[in-house]
């Protein structure tokens, strides 16, 4: 199956040079160093570009099957466009195919030291993994709660708010979802996967977008979370009290707590 | 002079030239309506073609929409001039990016599919009078006019201009 569906990309990025990167339950996602369009002389050698390629589904209506390839491969790119323009820190759009389900784009982030790619999860676990094997555990700083996982966490929150502040929802916001991207030093949180994202005026969106990364960070990072998550809040709530939005951020928290409780409900139903 | 191969098409030759101080600017315009086979290309305005991104995002859309089947325009060297533009309609594209009467610097694409002879640039050398450069494309782009015609002003102004028009040609 699988191999077919390469195959298949394969056949319709004629002559690309694919690594597979991620096969998730819609999309497929290879790396290569070509450019679809610009001459190799213009980047450097390691330059890297993502194809983020939604195969056609065989069990669907082939003409809805085409619809719905095609609309959600434009509204992930016309997203990373609308991103771009509102300076919000994502992958840049590089080009699309959208009848075929193939959207480029610019790859982001790097490797941890431990030589992982630089997803937020990659670098909680390695946070919490350093810890965790350190000799003298009580008497010096915990290498987990560090101010570069402060940093980190915080800005993750302005970037999220961010996005928020445009009247987007991501929509699947997880830690693997937010990649650090390095700068003199220095981690930047980027978004990606905008599959899911959709526009909305609603704090109880937001409020639900804010949840559902709450709770991955929750699963993912069972023994922090409530540190991350605190620090996350707080990044969050300053990027709306700077924009004068402090209104806004006060709806969204307010609902928040209503999200959550209804989450435990939820849940003592089981 | 460059000739140009996209990787995904690699059967296709696309040769881009420039030339600058162009006198018959017209006469080639009024070839072009008559359907002149020497005039084979895309004759379009250096002004408002902001960068090489610029210009081969749109020739990589062209490739595309022709692969797929859902060009608007009736050949490759008109959709390729209708790609350029942010505009729905072919003529507003004509307009602002295929050349005009007055144009000096022009750019000049010819796309040749599948088994067709690539062209000489000698054909075009003696169709064109003005000197042929290598200078940069988007060297004698009006940054303005192009902003206004794809309506980024209202943008914030460290963002790059030709990442923008790429991305909204490849979203049209
Ligand atoms: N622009 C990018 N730069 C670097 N890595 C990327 C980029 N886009 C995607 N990836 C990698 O590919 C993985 C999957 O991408 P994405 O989440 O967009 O696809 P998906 O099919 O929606 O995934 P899932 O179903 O797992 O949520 C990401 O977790 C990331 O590791």
């Amino acid at each position: 199956m699988s191999v077919q569906l390469i195959t298949t990309a394969q056949e319709l990025l004629n002559n690309i040079p694919l690594n597979v990167i991620s096969q998730g339950a819609e999309a497929i996602v290879f790396e290569t160093q070509t450019h679809p369009f610009l001459p190799k002389s213009n980047q450097s050698p390691t330059t890297k570009f993502i194809i983020k390629y939604r195969p056609r589904k065989p069990y669907r209506h082939p003409t809805l099957d085409l619809q719905i390839v095609s609309s959600r491969t434009q509204s992930e790119a016309r997203l990373l466009h609308k991103l771009y323009q509102l300076g919000i820190k994502a992958p840049k759009l590089i080009a699309v195919d959208g009848p075929n389900g193939i959207i480029w784009m610019e790859s982001v982030g790097g490797t941890l030291p431990n030589g992982e790619t630089s997803s937020l999860k990659n670098m909680l676990w390695f946070k919490e993994k350093s810890q965790e094997e350190r000799e003298d555990q009580r008497n010096e700083p915990n290498i987990a709660l560090d101010d570069e996982v402060k940093d980190i966490m915080s800005k993750v929150g302005g970037a999220v708010a961010k996005l928020h502040l445009a009247n987007i929802v991501h929509g699947d916001l997880t830690s693997s979802n937010i990649i650090l991207d390095q700068h003199n030093d220095k981690w930047e949180p980027m978004l990606i996967d905008f599959g899911l994202s959709s526009y909305s005026l609603l704090a109880e969106d937001e409020a639900v977008d804010l949840y559902v990364l709450e709770r991955a960070l929750i699963s993912t990072h069972p023994i922090y979370s409530k540190s991350y998550n605190e620090w996350l809040l707080q990044g969050y709530e300053r990027t709306f009290r700077e924009a004068a939005a402090s209104k806004k951020f006060t709806e969204i928290s307010r609902r928040l707590q209503d999200v959550r409780l209804r989450g435990r409900k939820r849940s003592m139903l089981g | 002079m460059t000739t140009l191969v996209l990787p995904q098409f690699p059967e296709t030759k696309i040769l881009i030239a420039q030339y600058q101080n162009v006198k018959n600017a017209r006469t080639i315009r009024e070839e072009l309506i008559k359907g002149n086979l020497q005039f084979n290309y895309a004759f379009i305005n250096a002004e408002t073609v902001a960068s090489e991104t610029h210009l081969n995002s749109a020739i990589y859309r062209t490739l595309i929409n022709h692969k797929n089947k859902t060009m608007k325009a009736k050949t490759l060297h008109s959709e390729l001039i209708f790609n350029l533009s942010p505009f729905k309609n072919i003529m507003d594209a004509f307009k602002k990016f295929g050349i005009a009467d007055e144009c000096s610097n022009i750019i000049v694409v010819r796309i040749s599919g599948d088994g067709e002879t690539e062209p000489e640039i000698g054909n075009l050398d003696s169709v064109v009078e003005g000197e042929r450069t290598e200078e940069p494309i988007g060297l004698h782009c009006s940054t303005a006019l192009v902003k206004k015609i794809f309506k980024l002003n209202g943008l914030r102004d460290d963002l790059d201009l030709s990442t923008l028009i790429s991305g909204s040609i490849q979203l049209r």
